[in-house]
């Protein structure tokens, strides 16, 4: 058996056993020794994974800000308030 | 009204009927000129040829049309009016394509490629077996691949590119930094220990640590909204936020907040669509009346609480602000697990395994030969109300082999929405790639079904014995 099926094969066994952590380190450690051809549509999966999760975390970072913001702004009004109450 | 294939050819013929085999020639679109190229000069560049050809491939029905262009073209014989057509309209096709793998390779050039990789640890541990510019430069290669297979995976990310691009240039978000930079210079609020922490690479001790962190800070973010929010609660004032979507109560600061992103939906991954509602802007007199309503003791205790949300809230904040890169690593990291592979089939218990195990062996030669043996008399019925031996000519053949083929596939997908799956499934393909190239060797015509040939053994030797008892 070639060392493609053989890793299509232990991956697909614990991918489905819900170890995608096995499947990924598995695929790590034979990845140099596959095809150029699939290193580069896998190093592409990984790319396109990537650039999905940049949108989630600039969409998580905008939502940080905004939230953080409105709290920053209400935080500080009360800190002044306070400031302003033990100044007169 | 229906097309059928001629109704198309027809319509491409006359679309293609000025365009000759020599001649390049610019095609208006909606999206600007397309430069399209002569066959001649597709046919003279070697990168060309093999990109036209994978094009040519997805897109043609019969593997035997295409082979016999390709063997006229070997030959140096005419090609047929049928035949030109086509390539000329598939020519168009090509130039549209290649535009579309440009723009990959202009959007994602060497120095976003080596950003992604800085900020995304699950591309970095395969992004780190080459140089940046290796890395990049196969990239660069697949984008041309999937421009002729995969258009629409190149689109989508594109399309993603230019959501993130937005996003990052929003005004709002550039109106809030500023804002936050003038806070956090009144208050002191940055947080450097954090940044250092999060700055540093992943060994599995380090991750430990960073993930404590990461989640003591989220949560001591948390706090100082809910905190404020209780407040505002206790004095029956608007909340803060109202926001749409189950939230996992015990996920972290960043998970809560990627189901709010994502409303549980994992698709809106690619297509990150806020849709919350903003709650009031708290005002002077809000403030007022919180103060007003503390007695002497608890004011006290609320500043302590006031600077310490704040220090908390804007620690993160200037992550998320001053130290861009810092908090898209951290964010990623934690939302990377967001879409888990679909266990259904590890439910499923024994069957399932035996399903597996069945699977398995489904792959190797003999044992294709023997799936190809079992399947090609219903497959031919199905296609030609035929069974394999009566099949007409080699193109039924092949027809009934792809099929067979595409029936393979389709039981061995591994169930799962995430990239693992994805990468399974590639290598997958890559097998079957095989498997379609040899189908005439590895699912072989041969003679006769033993069945037939044992049961005609069979009444030989009836009549046979027949014979020797009725002399």
């Amino acid at each position: 058996m070639n060392i493609i099926q053989d890793t299509y094969e232990k991956m697909s066994t614990l991918v489905e056993a819900g170890d995608t952590e096995g499947a990924r380190r598995l695929l790590l450690e034979r990845f140099a020794a596959l095809p150029e051809e699939l290193q580069g549509r896998i190093l592409a999966l990984s790319f396109f994974d990537a650039l999905e999760e940049e949108a989630v975390a600039v969409a998580v970072r905008n939502e940080v800000t905004n939230l953080g913001l409105d709290a920053l702004r209400a935080l500080e009004l009360i800190k002044t308030e306070l400031d302003t109450e033990t100044q007169g | 009204m229906g097309f059928d294939s001629i109704d198309k050819l027809r319509r491409g013929v006359a679309k293609a009927r000025s365009i000759d085999e020599a001649t390049s020639r610019t095609v208006s679109r909606s999206e600007g000129a397309l430069e399209v190229e002569s066959l001649q000069s597709i046919f003279a560049d070697e990168e060309k040829q093999a990109l036209f050809g994978s094009l040519l491939k997805s897109r043609t029905p019969t593997v035997d049309f295409l082979n016999e262009i390709w063997r006229k073209r070997n030959a140096k014989e005419a090609w047929t009016p049928q035949e030109l057509a086509f390539l000329q309209v598939e020519r168009i096709e090509f130039a549209d394509r290649l535009k579309l793998a440009e723009k990959a390779r202009e959007t994602f050039d060497p120095e976003f490629i080596e950003y992604m990789a800085e900020t995304h640890g699950a591309f970095q541990l395969f992004a780190g077996f080459y140089t940046p510019d290796r890395a990049a430069e196969l990239l660069h290669l697949q984008f041309g691949n999937l421009a002729m297979v995969r258009p629409d995976e190149l689109r989508k990310s594109l399309k993603t590119f230019d959501e993130i691009k937005k996003k990052k240039e929003s005004k709002e978000y550039k109106n809030n930094v500023k804002e936050f930079e003038a806070i956090r210079k009144r208050h002191d609020l940055s947080d450097e220990e954090l940044a250092d922490i999060l700055k540093g690479s992943k060994t599995p001790t380090r991750e430990k640590v960073t993930q404590n962190v990461l989640t003591e800070r989220m949560g001591a973010f948390g706090k100082g909204i809910d905190w404020l929010s209780g407040y505002r609660v206790k004095l029956k004032l608007p909340d803060i936020r109202v926001t749409s979507g189950p939230v996992n109560p015990n996920a972290n600061m960043f998970g809560r907040i990627a189901d709010w992103v994502s409303t549980v939906q994992v698709d809106v991954r690619s297509t990150p669509d806020i849709k919350v509602s903003r709650g009031e802007t708290f005002s002077q007199k809000q403030a007022h009346d919180i103060v007003a309503a503390l007695s002497k003791n608890e004011k006290a205790k609320v500043r302590t609480e006031v600077e310490k949300h704040m220090k908390s809230i804007g620690s993160v904040f200037a992550l998320a602000t001053v130290k861009d890169d810092i908090f898209m690593k951290a964010v990623s990291d934690e939302v990377a697990g967001i879409a888990p592979v679909s266990r259904n089939r590890l439910e499923g218990g024994a069957s399932s395994l035996q399903h597996f195990e069945q699977k398995k062996t489904a792959l190797s030669n003999p044992a294709i030969q023997e799936y190809f043996r079992a399947n090609r008399d219903a497959e031919a019925g199905t296609l030609y109300n035929k069974t394999w031996y009566g099949l007409q000519d080699d193109a039924q053949r092949d027809a009934v082999r792809d099929k067979i083929i595409s029936r393979i596939e389709t039981e061995h997908k591994v169930e799962g929405r995430g990239v693992i799956a994805q990468m399974v499934h590639a290598l997958l393909q890559h097998i079957l790639q095989k498997l379609r190239t040899d189908k005439r060797t590895l699912m072989p015509n041969d003679p006769r079904p033993p069945k037939d040939r044992n049961r005609n053994q069979g009444r030989n030797n009836q009549n046979r014995n027949q014979q020797r008892q009725n002399p």
